[in-house]
């Protein structure tokens, strides 16, 4: 196949100068302040969550395993057996905030989310 | 996300994501105000591999994590984009060809690859005539990137798909459909999923503008379809950063993800008289926007079906099959999409000749919905492990026994769309896409 080196139309267009708005919109993210965390897990409670990906529930299932060998004193709560409905992919931030209130009733110290794939 | 909303409770987290998928999960904490959090990162994938490989994965990474529960502290200096005003765009100068100019534009992430027509001040300050709202109104921050999307930048979107001013009140109700948060925007521009953003048209707006909805409605030259459909994904990946291969994580992708799919009911043609709209509680007088997320849709081509049970018995095939892999049985329509709820309605996109041939023997839509929900059936051993749970009163079944897709009519969406001809198609819906959104066009 030949190929042509030049493409007249475009060889003979001159240049111009544009005036454009930049279509990308500014960006205004507030923002928020992280939780401290703990100085040990001795004695803490911590809550393992699963989004419902693949084989999560399973990664946390043997987290549990290894915190309760080696921080036996550590309460861990496996929500995704004892609240189904945490479950799920949130669809939206107040998705995520209603499910993030549910998790806080159960006063964790600690959150340990899997997210597969 | 989740985690970034348990952690402005106060709760430390860890977050757990494999390595194609950490770019994602730091982007979206950052999104939502968390410039840093705390993640363990292992080697991808966790998902379908075998129970040993996954409890393996976990004695690699559970060292880091009691690491990162007690001595994680966020990266200092966290870079963060340059803040400037929403309103007004910034004035940029270019000098080039037309070729040149497009060429830039892509180059910055302002394109998807299709040319552009330049946003001027001119073309949209024309834009601007076409709405009443003052051009400074925020209208939308876009997730993931979460741009400010003022009514100016719809102008200026508008004009680069080659809307025209008399389409800015559309374009502002369909903006309105995708931005509620039963749609799911983030969700549905960085799955891995392939979706695609779909839009019906109601109304006396379909030929006033020139909307298509007859035949090859959702193909080529019909420009205010096409550019409708263009200006929704400039607004995803310009204004909202959803882009490959961080953001935007679709694995294959598909083409609704360059022009989304835009078509309006042909009213006219449906023999049950009453329009998508209508029945969703608008006047058939209103102009009426409905958006839902989709997954890659199927076709019926069936030439041969003269009953109407014949018809939405090959259809039914199609109902049940569509989103293969995901989809939950006995879906709830009015349940929440939540582990073994999944893909809980579709969309049928009926061609005219195929809706009368269903009207004959079904004379209301409801008898249709009804009679889909009964016969879209799919073997227990098709649908993914554990998606498929049917409830006590269902009675014992095996691999082979025959279950319903859906539990209730209404997961069935009908419209009456497209020219002559033997085809209809059939849309699932992205699952966390909890329902279509339906707006009325103002102004």
């Amino acid at each position: 196949m030949t190929r042509t080196k030049r493409i007249p139309a475009f060889a003979k267009e001159k240049l111009q100068t544009w005036g454009i708005l930049n279509p990308a919109g500014a960006i205004e993210i507030k923002t928020a302040a992280l939780a401290p965390r703990p100085d040990t897990l001795e004695g803490k409670t911590i809550l393992l969550r699963w989004n419902f990906k693949h084989n999560g529930n399973h990664y946390l299932d043997r987290i549990s395993e290894l915190l309760a060998e080696k921080v036996p004193s550590a309460k861990v709560i496996k929500i995704y057996e004892t609240d189904r409905s945490t479950i799920n992919q949130s669809g939206s931030i107040e998705d995520s905030a209603r499910l993030a209130k549910r998790i806080a009733t159960l006063k964790p110290d600690l959150v340990i989310g899997a997210h597969g794939d | 996300m989740d985690q970034s909303e348990i952690e402005k409770l106060e709760i430390p987290t860890i977050t757990v994501a494999t390595s194609a998928f950490i770019a994602l999960a730091r982007s979206t904490t950052k999104s939502v105000g968390l410039p840093d959090m705390a993640f363990v990162e292992v080697p991808h994938p966790m998902a379908m591999i075998s129970l040993q490989e996954i409890r393996s994965k976990a004695d690699q990474s559970f060292a880091e994590i009691l690491k990162m529960a007690t001595q994680w502290k966020p990266s200092a200096g966290q870079k963060r984009d340059p803040e400037r005003p929403s309103y007004p765009a910034e004035r940029i100068r270019f000098k080039g060809t037309y070729a040149a100019l497009n060429q830039m534009f892509h180059e910055k992430g302002w394109s998807l690859g299709l040319p552009i027509i330049p946003p001027t001040p001119e073309a949209v300050g024309a834009m601007l005539e076409g709405t009443a709202r003052k051009p400074d109104e925020v209208v939308w921050v876009v997730p993931p990137r979460m741009g400010q999307l003022t009514v100016e930048l719809v102008a200026v979107l508008g004009a680069m798909s080659g809307c025209k001013p008399e389409h800015m009140p559309l374009l502002l109700a369909i903006l309105k459909a995708l931005r509620h948060p039963d749609y799911d925007w983030r969700g549905s521009t960085t799955t891995t999923a392939p979706t695609a953003p779909v839009v019906i048209i109601n109304g006396p707006i379909l030929d006033e503008l020139g909307i298509a909805y007859s035949t090859g409605a959702l193909g080529g030259q019909h420009r205010v379809n096409i550019a409708l459909g263009y200006f929704i994904n400039l607004v995803g990946d310009v204004v909202g950063g959803a882009i490959p291969p961080d953001l935007d994580k679709s694995t294959l992708g598909s083409r609704g993800d360059l022009v989304a799919l835009v078509l309006g009911e042909n009213e006219k043609a449906n023999p049950w008289k009453q329009s998508y709209a209508v029945e969703r509680g608008f006047k058939p007088t209103d102009n009426v926007v409905t958006a839902f997320s989709a997954y890659p849709g199927t076709n019926n081509t069936d030439h041969f079906s003269v009953k109407g049970e014949d018809l939405l018995n090959t259809m039914s095939i199609g109902v049940a099959g569509v989103a293969c892999g995901f989809t939950a049985c006995l879906t709830q329509y009015d349940k929440p999409s939540t582990f073994g709820n999944e893909v809980k309605y579709v969309f049928l996109f009926l061609g005219p000749e195929h809706a009368d041939t269903i009207y004959r023997d079904f004379p209301t839509k409801k008898a249709v919905q009804e009679y889909l929900i009964r016969n879209a059936v799919a073997p227990f051993k098709t649908y993914a492990p554990g998606l498929c749970n049917p409830p006590g009163e269902f009675g014992p079944y095996t691999a082979d026994t025959m279950i319903p897709r859906f539990a209730q009519p209404e997961s069935i969406h009908i419209v009456v769309t497209g020219g002559p001809g033997k085809q209809s198609q059939i849309w699932p819906t992205f699952p966390t896409c909890q329902r279509p959104i339906s707006v009325l066009v103002e102004e």
